[in-house]
């Protein structure tokens, strides 16, 4: 039997780049029931003291980086709990380097710890801007539906090959130029540097996603027609090799 | 210097006449320029009598330059300038070989620069400007800067290589004390002067100016005192608008004046080239010639320009940035009548249309470009209606000028930069941005 879901949005007013706060303005309209929580940077975040069915925290600035890690870093252990305790987070593109072990920052002089969650560092360069596309399948969405995203971003993630990645790329490259691994999956946790926004552009796994928060449920998706005419298209695009710059392509080698 | 001075003009002309040939590359001369003479930009326009003012910025660059430029030349001063949109070091190249003589004097009194922010402090440092003039930080195109901070502090960079003068936006949340901010050493020497808009006008745009957020003094360290923004005397002050029109203040006297399209953006841009020709010319500054210069001036290309095709008028609006597109559709008075959009790979990753309040249209008619689909479900899932998607830029095209004449005589197109360059030549307006006129 469906239930009302609640859906937890951190420092709405500064992790807005990218548009990506239309992953949760599309939840939304996929469960209209669900219950939104808007957590400012002044605010005890609502998974502290309540029941959460989503975490979600959406991309940056470098200096909405170090606020944000400032805001949470006294609910780190909750955070930790939660994650091992099967709750479901979503943090897209810069957000996941929140929760690594290390943010450095040559350009603008700084080198700062993250809440160190997971073992990962970021490097933030303003002149290695990547931008490129990424195609690569999520296990519960399969093969047949690859998930599709744009990276746009200024750093890039290492971590050891033993932590878990959200997607492996077809095409495009992970966490970095060196390996085809993208993003983290840590039980229900998802943290991905693919923009889109992701569920946006991704039907297929955003259905996935309604069923993970809600498995007494049939997931529905908002304006699926158009949704699913628009992935198909991007699929046929993104299929094509020809399209793809150089730098997008992973050698082979790269993706054990 | 003169000898790879005349062979940098003379290699790089036969390139720009190699280039026009095969119908685009504006910046590629310029470039081969450079390459040949490392010095060319110093050994041309640092020549200058008067020196060069550096306009920067992450908005409102190319028509505010196109308006400074305008207002000299109303004061009779000859000037050179990058006219529309080449503001890297081989566009502004491109630039000089199209009026530089083969000894390498450029016939101007002044030169009036748009200078890109990502390479404002190597040009200006290189050119050392008189004046700058800053316009605002905004959030900007997030696949080349994304951190506004990153913007402040080059632009500060910028603003330290002023010799004479240095004029400010006041109502810019990172501007507004931008001065104290480089100290008294160089305030001291240095006329530090303003421009804004009234509060009430401010206080009327949906989105005010789309100013970039600015965190709290503490996380730069330096211990910089922070002014209110708006909290600065300007010198020149936005105090009403209409459509494509505004009334600028200045020193109690209100000037009308002519704009390129409708905005508040527009009206401050005029009042930004207003306060740095005033900190240019000093007393021989008359507010008067400001109105017939920039009642006289063309819109720069794609910055709300007017084309006339068929006996139709295509307004261009560019959608270059989250704030540049959200400003230019708040200052719709109405819903577009007719409404055409194109883009393409030229944004890498647009999703940042998330963010903007698309409620001042009601329909799209025709999206194209490789990033249509990406649009149309941007579109519906605000619940406006597309009436039809096609990947062919001229099937669309075509498609777009077949519908009936709109009532009010108006169609829009809303263009990246790619697809408006590509347009353009669609439409037959086949001359090119960037000094290759």
């Amino acid at each position: 039997m469906s239930r009302a879901l609640t859906i937890e949005v951190l420092f709405p007013e500064i992790a807005n780049l990218h548009g990506d706060n239309a992953n949760i303005a599309y939840l939304a309209q996929c469960r209209p029931d669900a219950r939104v929580i808007r957590t400012g940077l002044t605010d005890t975040p609502a998974f502290v003291s309540s029941s959460v069915d989503l975490v979600y925290l959406g991309p940056l600035t470098e200096l909405g980086q170090l606020k944000a890690i400032e805001r949470l870093r006294p609910y780190r252990d909750q955070i930790v709990s939660l994650i091992e305790a099967g709750t479901v987070f979503l943090f897209t593109q810069n957000a996941l380097e929140v929760l690594g072990a290390r943010i450095r920052n040559d350009d603008m002089s700084y080198d700062v710890p993250g809440l160190g969650v997971f073992e990962l560092e970021s490097t933030v360069r303003m002149f290695g801007r990547y931008n490129g596309k990424v195609m690569g399948m999520v296990p519960e969405v399969g093969a047949e539906h690859p998930v599709l995203g744009y990276k746009s971003q200024f750093s890039m993630v290492t971590a050891p090959q033993s932590l878990p990645g959200f997607l492996t790329a077809d095409r495009g490259i992970g966490r970095d130029t060196a390996t085809a691994v993208e993003g983290v999956r840590v039980g229900n946790f998802i943290g991905t540097s693919l923009l889109g926004p992701l569920l946006v552009v991704n039907p297929h796994f955003t259905r996935s996603l309604l069923a993970q928060l809600d498995p007494d449920s049939e997931p529905t998706l908002a304006h699926e027609q158009l949704a699913l005419a628009a992935y198909e298209a991007r699929l046929s695009d993104f299929r094509v090799q020809r399209r793809w710059h150089h730098f997008e392509r992973v050698l082979p080698t790269r993706r054990a | 210097m003169g000898f790879r001075t005349t062979t940098a003009v003379l290699v790089g002309r036969a390139v720009r006449v190699a280039a026009r040939a095969r119908g685009g590359g504006s910046a590629i001369p310029g470039n081969i320029a450079l390459k040949i003479n490392p010095r060319f930009l110093e050994d041309t326009i640092a020549r200058i009598p008067l020196g060069v003012v550096a306009v920067s910025g992450s908005n409102g660059k190319s028509t505010t330059t196109n308006m400074l430029a305008g207002i000299l030349r109303e004061h009779g001063l000859k000037v050179f300038t990058n006219p529309s949109g080449g503001n890297l070091p081989q566009g502004i190249a491109s630039s000089v070989l199209s009026s530089v003589s083969l000894s390498g004097v450029l016939d101007a009194d002044i030169a009036i620069l748009e200078v890109d922010e990502g390479y404002g402090p190597k040009i200006t440092k290189m050119l050392q400007p008189s004046t700058v003039l800053l316009l605002n930080i905004q959030i900007d195109q997030l696949n080349r800067y994304h951190e506004p901070d990153r913007v402040v502090r080059m632009l500060e960079e910028v603003a330290s290589t002023a010799t004479r003068s240095l004029v400010l936006n006041r109502d810019d949340n990172h501007l507004v004390d931008l001065d104290t901010r480089l100290g008294s050493a160089f305030t001291g020497s240095r006329a530090v002067t303003f421009f804004g808009a009234s509060p009430e006008l401010i206080g009327a745009a949906a989105h005010g100016l789309a100013s970039a957020d600015r965190f709290g003094d503490d996380s730069r360290g330096d211990g910089s005192s922070r002014i209110a923004v708006g909290g600065r005397e300007a010198d020149v002050t936005v105090t009403d608008i209409g459509d494509s029109q505004a009334v600028l203040g200045i020193d109690g006297r209100d000037i009308a004046v002519r704009l390129p399209a409708r905005g508040l953006h527009y009206a401050l841009d005029a009042a930004g080239a207003t306060a740095a020709a005033r900190a240019v010319l000093g007393d021989r500054f008359r507010p008067g010639l400001v109105t017939a210069a920039l009642n006289g001036l063309t819109t720069v290309y794609g910055r709300g320009e007017l084309l006339q095709v068929a006996g139709e008028d295509i307004e261009i609006i560019m959608m270059k940035n989250p704030a540049s597109l959200q400003l230019n559709l708040d200052s719709l008075e109405s819903a577009p009548e007719q409404v055409f959009m194109a883009v393409d790979e030229g944004t890498p990753d647009p999703s940042w249309v998330y963010d903007i309040d698309l409620s001042s249209l009601d329909h799209v008619d025709v999206i194209t470009g490789s990033k249509a689909w990406q649009f149309a479900v941007r579109f519906g899932y605000a619940n406006i209606p597309v009436g039809t998607v096609d990947l062919d830029v001229r099937a669309a095209v075509k498609q777009f000028l077949a519908l009936p004449r709109p009532s009010k005589g108006r169609k829009t197109m809303i263009l990246n930069y790619e697809q408006m360059m590509a347009i353009r030549k669609i439409l037959g307006f086949k001359e090119l941005e960037g000094g290759g006129q």
